[in-house]
């Protein structure tokens, strides 16, 4: 019965059109409105648990699950804590069904708001602010960057700390001169200008590096505050050179490297993080329309940090290296016991289990309210199970 | 990636104990694969939502008497379609004027090229089969279901659902190849 025939195969593929597409599913509010409609039975969740499962294997053992529970609820507390030690009002948080999505390999929708979506190529973003979180192989002193976008807005490459670009999108994502929005931190600058930057020796303060863009554009930095940081902001247009590519000076940061077309006008906005030097490099290509300019520093301006630290960055980063260590080459139920232990341990840290590519089970903490499993090299989503989403 | 006979009478066991974390991954797996269902057996989205919806509450109250676990997903599918006719006919009946299933005006109301069949004259086909067949030619071809799902589901033997399904593929074949 396995082998269809050609008229089967046509008309499973009408049906198909016939039946919605998959669609993510709230499996836990599902089964709480389901227990709900009648008396309920013998158990239920702890408070503050979110959705966990294995997303098409295995049962959680009781233990573990009590383990979970415990678990989630320090973090739920702790997470409480940095709200309030932070004294600032967060943005909106993202909607549930696009933070919480269990199956990342599944076509994700375009909502309104979110965490801008981790993927390698181009991927447009509906009308509406949209968080933005570090790969996870960067540290950034604070939990989300968030924008407020218009319809015209890219996620480009956010793994690799790309950032955002204004489209509309091209055939060649790496090829097409667009405006564009990217962020970083810096860990320095190259001295000379050239194809690939040399390795860095200016800063890491904002004033250091202020100062050395200044140097090399020709122009006296100002003072800028956004989103109740202070910090240098610059305004010029990248030289028009004589250099046989089209780069002409980049800026390495945690992670990810940026380059500027010749012709091109920049805006660079150099906060003071707590300590940490942290850059939105606004830019657009020569010839962009004032229109154009204008949405650029809009969204600039929209700009809003969440939690901001000076510490919950470095633990995280800390705490997810040895909680791999640990996990690796574990089955899943030694995984989770690991995972439970370790992140006990490092409250403020959140945390998820991810299944790799291979199939096996390793413990991902990050310092982001919402989890996403990634790949080690920070590439797209692999196979992953959301476990733990706080609060 | 495959679950085990004795993993799922866990699961099951664990939900019908009222471990809502187990349920919960149960309605993970399959709601999807019910919703689709009833989607294409009633032809309405809000309908096929709301079935689903009663029927994760039949299955909370009773899933405890399912003793085999192959026959999880061909029960769900099955309460859920027949939660979907009866709101299906509870609705025709309050409104007396609608006809058919033949009401969507979503993306599956133009030719697909890849099917090679006309989306419009698929509707109208499937509008004329008994509901029974609609969520037999759902389960098979939308959810994927074997001809031993297809006997849990319909409560005949397997062969008999076999014989049952090559008829109305034939029907169909010939229906939609000469229109």
């Amino acid at each position: 019965m396995d082998e269809l025939s050609r008229f089967e195969r046509s008309l499973a593929a009408g049906l198909e059109g016939m039946a919605s597409p998959r669609r993510p599913v709230d499996a836990l509010a599902v089964a709480r409105d389901a227990a709900a409609r009648r008396p309920p039975r013998s158990r239920g969740l702890v408070p503050g648990v979110r959705a966990w499962w294995r997303g098409s294997t295995t049962t959680r053992p009781a233990p573990a699950v009590a383990r979970l529970a415990a678990l989630a609820a320090t973090l739920l507390v702790t997470a409480g804590l940095f709200l309030a030690i932070a004294g600032r009002t967060p943005p909106p948080e993202p909607t549930p069904s696009q933070a919480e999505s269990p199956n990342p390999s599944a076509p994700r929708p375009s909502p309104g708001m979110g965490i801008v979506p981790l993927t390698p190529d181009l991927q447009h973003l509906s009308a509406g602010r949209w968080a933005v979180k570090s790969p996870d192989y960067v540290t950034w002193p604070f939990e989300r960057l968030t924008f407020e976008l218009n319809e015209a807005w890219f996620a480009n490459d956010v793994s690799r700390g790309a950032g955002l670009r204004r489209g509309p999108p091209g055939l060649d994502s790496d090829d097409v001169p667009r405006p564009e929005i990217n962020y970083s931190t810096i860990i320095g600058l190259g001295t000379t200008p050239g194809c690939q930057p040399d390795p860095p020796v200016v800063g890491p303060t904002v004033a250091e590096l202020a100062d050395h863009f200044g140097a090399i554009f020709g122009v006296e930095p100002s003072e800028v505050d956004l989103a109740g940081f202070h910090g240098k902001r610059l305004d010029f247009t990248v030289p028009l050179g004589s250099i046989d590519c089209r780069i002409t000076y980049g800026w390495t940061g945690a992670g990810a490297g940026h380059s500027w077309q010749p012709g091109s006008r920049r805006q660079l906005t150099i906060l003071d993080l707590l300590g940490t030097a942290f850059m939105i490099d606004a830019g657009a290509p020569q010839g962009a329309s004032v229109d154009v300019w204008s949405d650029l520093e809009r969204v600039v301006a929209s700009a809003e940090f969440v939690n901001v630290s000076s510490t919950v960055g470095k633990r995280a980063e800390a705490v997810s290296e040895a909680a791999t260590r640990a996990c690796a080459g574990l089955a899943y139920e030694a995984c989770l016991a690991d995972f439970a232990r370790i992140a006990a341990s490092n409250p403020g840290a959140f945390a998820a289990i991810c299944e790799d590519a291979a199939g096996d089970w390793e413990i991902v903490l990050v310092d982001l309210r919402g989890v996403e499993c990634l790949g080690h090299d920070g590439s797209s989503p692999g196979p992953a199970v959301v476990v733990v989403m706080l609060p | 990636m495959t679950t085990s006979a004795a993993e799922a009478s866990e699961l099951i066991a664990s939900a019908a104990g009222g471990d809502e974390v187990a349920f919960a991954s149960i309605v993970a797996r399959h709601h999807e694969d019910m919703r689709r269902v009833c989607a294409v057996v009633v032809g309405d989205e809000g309908i096929a939502e709301e079935a689903v919806s009663a029927a994760w509450s039949i299955a909370w109250r009773k899933l405890g008497g399912l003793r085999d676990p192959a026959r999880l997903r061909p029960w769900l599918v099955s309460v859920a379609v027949n939660e979907a006719r009866q709101l299906h006919r509870a609705r025709n009946r309050r409104a007396m004027v609608e006809v058919g299933v033949d009401r969507r005006t979503d993306h599956a109301s133009s030719a697909d090229p890849a099917s090679g069949i006309d989306a419009m004259d698929l509707r109208n086909a499937m509008s004329r089969l008994d509901p029974a067949d609609r969520a037999l030619l759902a389960m098979r071809y939308v959810a994927g279901f074997d001809a031993t799902e297809l006997g849990y589901a319909t409560g005949r033997s397997a062969s008999g659902t076999r014989a049952r399904l090559a008829r109305l593929l034939h029907r169909l074949e010939k229906e939609l190849g000469d229109g």
